[in-house]
């Protein structure tokens, strides 16, 4: 048994490979059935397949590997020419023998699943399980087809879709049949019984009769769609019935029809296309293959110098030299403490070979991406076909290698995005046409190397991301707020399709539109080290650009240290690294909660490492060195603190075991030169982990601070500072007017004039309780300045020139918005109201507010000289 | 079939036993590299030739106190589908076996929380041999880390 389950599982593998070149055969002749090669190549691909299963014995792959062989090898002889129906029976053919291998897979036996209405199809065009019976039935087939196809030409004409066709029409292909079938009776005469062939158009009843040895077949289920019910296209009718999901009864297709074998029955026939428009219209699908890329009928031709591995050898093999490069630097660093000059040559050898080694089993995983792109044009018609859409898909760059398991990694995002550029992207014929864009929409992939990097390309020249539907649905969705939608740019609205939960799709369709995907895509390609970026243009068309790493296997780090403990940061999300000293260093504004860098024209947030690691509870110290590793995850960049940044290796990543794969901080460990393990961190997921992309806004930039007079008339977007005054009342304020944020001890405050001051840069600067003077209606009265053991927070505000102190309890965020979108606008220190970060946030004119407390600003004072101020 | 072999060892105070065949070796640890944020019950990763292997806290798991005299603790090495999982240990002991009729079902004395990880126990003349679960276990704490990688 052992030696036959070896048998079985090669003949799973090169079966399964057989029906991927089978698809693109099939696809490559629906668009020029002419192509002999492909033909022949279809042919043999299925003659092999049922060769094994015979030899296996598989009865049932057999017999309807022999349909297919049968129906292609009426192709071949020009008995029968490709028509949409025609193929979609082929493909049926092959996805049943998929669904058989995958049972024998599981099971080791052909289940019970008998195909029956596949078969049922097939014997409806004639082709029965006995070979015997095909030969014989080859007549009433014929006139079918014609039928068929005659019918599909009038639809198209007419516009109209499963209609009846007038009298007229059916007359002419009832003459049309009766040419072919003289043809065909003389051309067929010898290996078909005589009385089987006499009076087939006529009646049923006759056929009936006249076919009684024969398998019930076409008595049955042809003759009514031929004789009772003329109407009815012969051949769709009853597989739509078999598979009413699987097929759309809505072709827009054009059918290529033979003009009846009559005028060469032996030669292959030349074409008539029926469509209103000549060229490439003609086809619903046509597809652009790379030369070599897959179908190449020639495919035996290389397989000598081809060896199969075992994928899990490889990875073995992997392993092993990720082993011996560690040896090798453990031994390259003892070697460079020993002055031994024996010693020397060899570890230089090795380290060479070493090298060299890897290298080449680094190769040996190299795929090209094509591998994956091979069931794309079958995917492609079928999707097409389901939407009603016409579609060309271009493969460019198949033999771009990358690493076998990323491969993997991008195959299905890549099916993700081609179904959203069907579904969402491409219009429908009619609407291109109305745009003044060929009826046939089409999807380029394109892969490349770029800068040690695989780019990967998936262009639609479709409608375009539609920014006012993705801003409405993203605010019904509740991603972002009206507010926050207006701010965005056109490339964050676009970035926000990402985002979980988000679906622009009218109606959820078959596809896509679910809701899920676009976030799950991001994610995936993430996960592997890589990006995604869309660009796209109304009306022109959508490019997704995706960027991901050649291998996995090897990447380049940073090691940190943080609490003792080493970690490694992929290079690829390191921006910059900062040493900052303390004190004079103002750099880190420390916020109450939220500590920012200002970092240029930019503020990011700050976060501790060893905080968030949850290594330490101290939080950090603003006053002490630090080193800053500002890190990018996505778009967005974040800084953060480690106890030290070490060199830059080329590390072996090596996954989690199972246990904690669910751990999103780390991407896995790697194994240091000493032999010791330092964790992977995972830059999203820290990030993620402190909160900060809770909103996933964009960066705030150029949130400059501004020493300006608050003055400034509000029109456009501009940058807010949002404090609490107490838990539920919430105050924004133009951040243009903010000079400082601080802290101060409330034991700093003192008393003059009737109004509360501080000194603060050697000026006499009042304070203003926000939370007292704004907050009337809630209980917290009480001022805190009173309480000398609190620390105060300070905005430090300019009011016309002059400095305010505004306690606030605490502050939040700095986020950029328009203020055109207040909810009302009143007399007062209240300008209005509205809804920013999810709050309700009252929006506030200081200079009102300074008016309505009647703050007195000292009269211009010299600072006491003897006082050294904060 | 009334007896079954056990590999046996001992952790704090207490006599544990693991089917042999689960066993693939028992290694000594020179360093167990801490994961920050894992389930307590982890101990961390161990390199054992070049693999990176999750180590177990067993002491956390079978809620034991902490014992800070005690020496680096041996690596259990223990296969479950189709990887391995090291399960750290005080002191190893020998290969048992132990015959099926001195088999009782976890006893109901065991806290709640330990009484997943044991199958039941052994009626050993010289002491009561517990049936460790390294199924359990590894189910255990791997659903602790679940869920977790969303935000």
């Amino acid at each position: 048994m052992a030696g036959s389950d070896e048998f079985t599982k090669e003949f799973l593998t090169e079966s399964r490979e057989g029906l991927d070149r089978l698809d693109n055969d099939l696809v490559a002749l629906e668009t020029d059935p002419h192509d002999i090669g492909r033909l022949d190549s279809a042919f043999r691909a299925l003659h092999t397949i049922k060769g094994s299963a015979g030899f296996l014995d598989f009865p049932l792959v057999g017999e309807i590997a022999h349909a297919g062989e049968a129906i292609l090898q009426r192709l071949r002889s020009g008995q029968l020419s490709i028509s949409s129906s025609i193929s979609d029976l082929l493909f049926q053919v092959l996805d049943a023998i998929r669904s058989l291998l995958a049972t024998i897979e599981s099971t080791g036996k052909e289940g019970d699943d008998t195909f029956a209405p596949l078969k049922e199809d097939l014997r409806c065009i004639g082709i029965g399980e006995v070979p015997a019976a095909a030969t014989s039935s080859r007549k009433p087939d014929t006139q079918v087809l014609d039928l068929a196809s005659i019918s599909q030409e009038h639809k198209t004409r007419d516009e109209t879709i499963i209609e009846p066709f007038p009298e007229d029409q059916v007359e002419a292909g009832n003459r049309i049949s009766a040419a072919s079938r003289d043809v065909t009776e003389r051309s067929l005469a010898s290996d078909v019984p005589t009385d089987a062939t006499v009076d087939v158009p006529s009646t049923g009843s006759d056929v009936t009769a006249k076919h009684e040895p024969l398998p019930s077949v076409s008595a049955e289920t042809c003759n009514p769609a031929v004789t009772d019910e003329p109407r009815t296209p012969p051949l769709v009718a009853p597989t739509t019935d078999a598979h009413p999901e699987s097929r759309s009864p809505v072709l827009p297709a054009t059918v290529t029809l033979a003009p009846a074998p009559a005028a060469a029955p032996r030669s292959v026939p030349e074409p008539v296309a029926f469509s209103d428009s000549p060229g490439r219209e003609s086809t619903d699908s046509s597809f652009v293959l790379p030369r070599g890329s897959s179908g190449d009928s020639g495919g035996k031709s290389g397989a000598a110098s081809l060896v199969r591995v075992d994928v899990q050898l490889l990875d073995r093999l992997m392993n092993l030299v990720g082993e011996l490069v560690l040896a090798r630097n453990q031994i390259v660093e003892i070697s460079s403490y020993r002055a031994d000059s024996m010693l020397v040559s060899p570890v230089q050898r090795l380290n060479v070979l070493t090298s060299e080694l890897q290298e080449g089993v680094l190769k040996t995983r190299m795929q090209q991406i094509g591998v994956i792109w091979q069931r794309y044009p079958r995917m492609v018609r079928d999707f097409a076909r389901q939407t009603g859409k016409e579609v060309s898909l271009e493969l460019i760059g198949a033999e771009t290698e990358l690493d076998k398991s990323l491969v993997e990694a991008i195959a299905d995002p890549l099916i993700h995005l081609i179904r959203n550029a069907i579904d969402h992207g491409i219009e429908k014929p009619q609407l291109r046409k109305i745009k003044g864009k060929p009826r046939e929409g089409r999807i380029t992939l394109k892969a490349s190397h770029e800068s040690g990097q695989v780019q990967i390309e998936i262009t639609d020249n479709g409608a375009g991301l539609d920014i006012d539907k993705i801003r409405q649905k993203a605010i019904q969705r509740g991603l972002i707020s009206a507010e926050e939608s207006a701010i965005l740019s056109e490339s964050d609205l676009h970035d926000s399709i990402f985002l979980p939960g988000f679906s622009t799709a009218d109606q959820i369709s078959n596809l896509s539109g679910r809701g899920v995907g676009m976030d799950v895509v991001k994610t995936n390609i993430e996960r592997i080290g890589g990006t995604i970026e869309i660009d796209s243009r109304k009306d022109i068309g959508t490019t997704f650009r995706l960027t991901v790493p050649l291998t996995l296997a090897i990447i380049p780090a940073l090691i940190v240290t943080c609490h003792g403990q080493r970690f490694a940061i992929p290079r690829s999300s390191v921006m910059e690294m900062l040493s900052l000293h303390g004190g004079q260093d103002r750099r880190i504004e420390h916020l109450h909660d939220t500590p920012v860098l200002r970092l240029r024209d930019e503020v990011l947030s700050i976060v501790s490492l060893s905080q968030q690691l949850r290594m330490s509870d101290a939080s950090f110290d603003a006053g002490a060195d630090v080193k800053v590793m500002v890190l990018k995850t996505g778009s967005r960049q974040f800084a953060l603190i480690v106890d030290e940044i070490g060199n830059s290796e080329e590390i072996v990543v090596k996954p989690f075991g199972r246990i904690l794969e669910g751990m999103s901080e780390y991407s896995g460990a790697t194994i240091m030169g000493d032999g010791s393990l330092a964790l992977i961190l995972d830059v999203r997921g820290i990030a993620q982990r402190a909160g900060l992309f809770a909103v996933d806004r964009p960066l705030l930039q150029s949130a400059t601070y501004s020493t300006e007079s608050a003055e400034t008339q509000v029109t456009e977007v501009e940058s807010w500072l949002i404090a609490d005054l107490c838990p539920r009342r919430r105050i924004a304020v133009p951040l243009a007017g903010v000079i400082h944020l601080e802290q101060v001890p409330a034991a700093k405050v003192e008393f003059s004039d009737g109004q509360f001051v501080i000194q603060y840069r050697g000026e006499i600067v009042p304070l203003l309780d926000a939370s007292r003077f704004l907050a009337m209606s809630e209980a917290d009265n009480e001022s805190k300045m009173m309480d000398q053991a609190k620390t105060l927070s300070l905005v430090v505000y300019s009011v016309n020139g002059r400095m305010l102190g505004l306690v606030v309890q605490s502050v939040v965020d700095i986020i950029e918005w328009t203020a055109a979108t207040l909810i009302q606008a009143r007399p007062g220190p209240i300008r209005g109201t509205t809804v920013m970060l999810g709050r309700v946030t009252d929006v506030v004119d200081v200079a009102r507010l300074v008016q309505a407390a009647s703050v007195r600003f000292p009269m211009a004072t010299q600072a006491d000289p003897f006082q050294t101020t904060d | 079939m009334t007896s079954r072999k056990l590999c046996t060892f001992h952790l704090d105070n207490i006599y544990l036993g693991v089917d042999v065949n689960r066993v693939q070796e028992v290694a000594k640890t020179d360093h167990v590299t801490g994961v920050p944020l894992a389930d307590p019950r982890i101990a961390g990763l161990i390199n054992l030739r070049g693999q990176i292997v999750t180590a177990v806290n067993l002491r956390e798991c079978l809620k034991r106190p902490a014992d800070p005299t005690a020496r680096k603790p041996l690596s259990l090495v223990v296969r479950y589908d189709g990887t391995i999982v090291s399960i750290l240990v005080d002191r190893m002991g020998d290969v048992l076996t132990v015959d099926d009729r001195l088999f009782l079902p976890a006893p109901d004395a065991v806290d709640h929380d330990v009484a997943k990880f044991i199958t039941g126990a052994y009626r050993l003349p010289q002491a009561l041999l517990l049936v460790l679960d390294p199924d359990g276990i590894v189910a255990h704490v791997t659903a602790a880390h679940m869920g977790r990688s969303s935000r």
